[in-house]
């Protein structure tokens, strides 16, 4: 265990290397913090974006839900995420050109601006804020659940979540966006390597890949197909888990201001090339390693799922390795919370203290800004991590992927229809959100969603009231 | 070659590739196919590589162009 407690101190160094590397290289403007001047190259950005998206669900939550449900998560998770590179074109492409042409730094300029509201464009953040932060801690969750894991105990959850936190505050508050995108390569490769060499050491430990499938097909038989484990998934559910990714990805601001720190449309064009091989390749060791732990640890009921992944490599790789391997996992996490830090960062420093708060505010007082932000963001994170634990894959598909999916109407609108108007997209937004809180809360029958997950009956209605309202409503100059 | 250009095919591509994700044939299928592994991984990772070819396709083709 030491071993592996040493392989993993190091990857945290290296990582705060990064962080001060990225300062030296700095400009010490919001423009290079957040955005790192608009430089980042294809090979950068492709992995930025890919680190970015793969979260702690991606080892924790995935591989919880696969054990769960069974292979077929394989399908809506891979697949569903490679097609939603469509949207790097069709979305991806125009906010780089716009961001470009008008200098925005976040996603609500963009849409407040296109629209002449600066409600819209508070109402925009809100919504990104009010979404983006339980994502921020499920991430500090998935931290403390490995770090106690990696020491057998030694670090409880609680100090788990705080070291991860602080670490990645650490080369987020001296790095910015170059020291993001930077420590993202070095998180995507570690994420592959570390997830192959997982499905490697664990099928041996099993008796053999093809051995440990068989296995599962005789005694599991419900994790091979679908609907698959407790009946879950119906057509229906398929198709919104296909639609959810490309509705809801593009709207995580984290990945919005991606496109925005491209260095070109090359950039952009040969990330969504690559797009499909990394889900392909990524998203397949969880799932085996998830449906596999069933063999191992059968019966886990709750948040139990969740831990499966490194009770699987605690169980079968050596310390040395268990170690290694489990950095990949901290990859996936901490390569989302840091991008989620300074994205909210942005917004907070932009859409609020340079609009509401301190109008006129020069460069360098919102680039301090920025960064008081970032330490008060990730301690509010740390703090929703230690005073709710819930299974991660019920805190994401239940509010923050819908919640986002809200904004794709009006993200659309404001890109490409003219006579959308403001009135049209703060309706569509505002009854999309009060729909969704309907589902959730239980106010509206689930009957109104005709067996398909919220997202579909929500979108369809932020995306009609938009079109009404804008039709009845005077057009924009 | 002029096929390639043309929004339209990537239009009818992409929406094809889509709806084939939702593949109603293979449903209770629970025979495994290679090394163990059901159905509905190897057609994904094999949906996904279309996937790939069409997206080369369409940075090589079209995004280049812009169309016409």
């Amino acid at each position: 265990m030491d071993i592996a407690l040493v392989i993993f101190c190091s990857y945290l160094l290296l990582l705060l290397a990064i962080g001060v590397y990225s300062h030296i290289k700095s400009k010490r403007t919001t423009e290079d913090y957040f955005l790192a001047s608009r430089s980042i190259g294809p090979l950068v950005l492709f992995f930025s974006l890919a680190a970015t998206n793969f979260s702690a669900f991606t080892f924790f939550g995935f591989a919880g839900a696969s054990y769960k449900i069974g292979f077929a998560y394989y399908g809506i998770m891979a697949f569903g995420t490679g097609f939603m590179a469509v949207s790097f074109y069709f979305i991806g492409r125009k906010l780089w050109k716009l961001g470009k042409q008008k200098g925005y730094i976040t996603p609500p300029e963009l849409i407040g601006d296109r629209m002449g509201s600066t409600t819209l464009r508070l109402m925009f953040m809100a919504v990104m804020v009010v979404f983006t932060i339980p994502y921020l801690a499920t991430q500090a969750v998935g931290g403390g659940i490995a770090l106690t894991q990696l020491t057998n105990g030694l670090v409880s959850y609680e100090g788990g979540a705080a070291i991860i936190t602080l670490v990645i505050l650490v080369y987020v508050l001296f790095g910015g966006m170059r020291g993001d995108a930077y420590t993202d390569v070095l998180q995507g490769i570690v994420m592959l390597v570390t997830i192959i060499s997982a499905v490697g050491i664990v099928s041996w430990g099993l008796g053999g890949f093809t051995f440990a499938n068989t296995q599962i097909a005789e005694r599991f038989p419900d994790l091979m197909t679908r609907p698959g484990g407790g009946g879950f998934f119906t057509v229906k559910v398929w198709i919104s888990y296909m639609l959810l990714w490309t509705l809801a990805d593009p709207m995580f601001p984290q990945l919005w201001t991606r496109f925005y720190a491209a260095r070109d449309e090359k950039a952009i064009r040969t990330s969504m090339v690559l797009y499909p091989i990394v889900t392909m390749a990524l998203f397949l060791g969880p799932v085996l390693i998830g449906v596999w732990g069933n063999l191992t640890f059968p019966g886990l009921i709750g948040s139990g799922p969740d831990s499966i992944l490194p009770m699987m490599v605690a169980e079968y790789a050596p310390a040395w390795a268990a170690g290694a391997i489990m950095a990949g996992a901290f990859a996936a996490l901490m390569s989302t919370a840091d991008s989620q830090l300074l994205v909210l960062s942005s917004m907070l420093t932009r859409d609020v203290y340079g609009v509401w708060l301190r109008k006129g505010s020069s460069d360098r007082e919102q680039y301090i800004a920025g960064k008081v932000f970032v330490v008060g963001l990730a301690l509010s994170g740390l703090a929703i991590a230690l005073f709710r634990v819930e299974a991660i894959f019920d805190i994401l598909t239940r509010t923050t992927f819908t919640g986002l999916a809200v904004l794709f109407p009006t993200t659309i609108a404001a890109l490409y229809w003219k006579r959308a108007t403001k009135w049209g997209c703060i309706s569509s937004i505002a009854i999309g959100e009060l729909t969704y809180a309907g589902f959730y809360f239980g106010w509206i029958p689930d009957a109104f969603s005709f067996g398909f997950l919220p997202v579909v009956p929500v979108s369809v209605v932020a995306a009609g009231v938009l079109i009404i309202a804008s039709l009845l409503t005077k057009r924009r100059d | 070659m002029e096929l390639l250009r043309n929004k339209w095919f990537y239009v009818a591509t992409f929406s094809l590739i889509f709806i084939l994700s939702i593949d109603l044939w293979t449903w209770g299928s629970t025979s495994p196919a290679f090394f163990g592994l059901p159905h509905v991984i190897i057609y994904t990772m094999a949906l996904e590589g279309v996937l790939f070819i069409s997206f080369i396709l369409f940075a090589r083709y079209f995004w280049t162009t812009e169309g016409k």
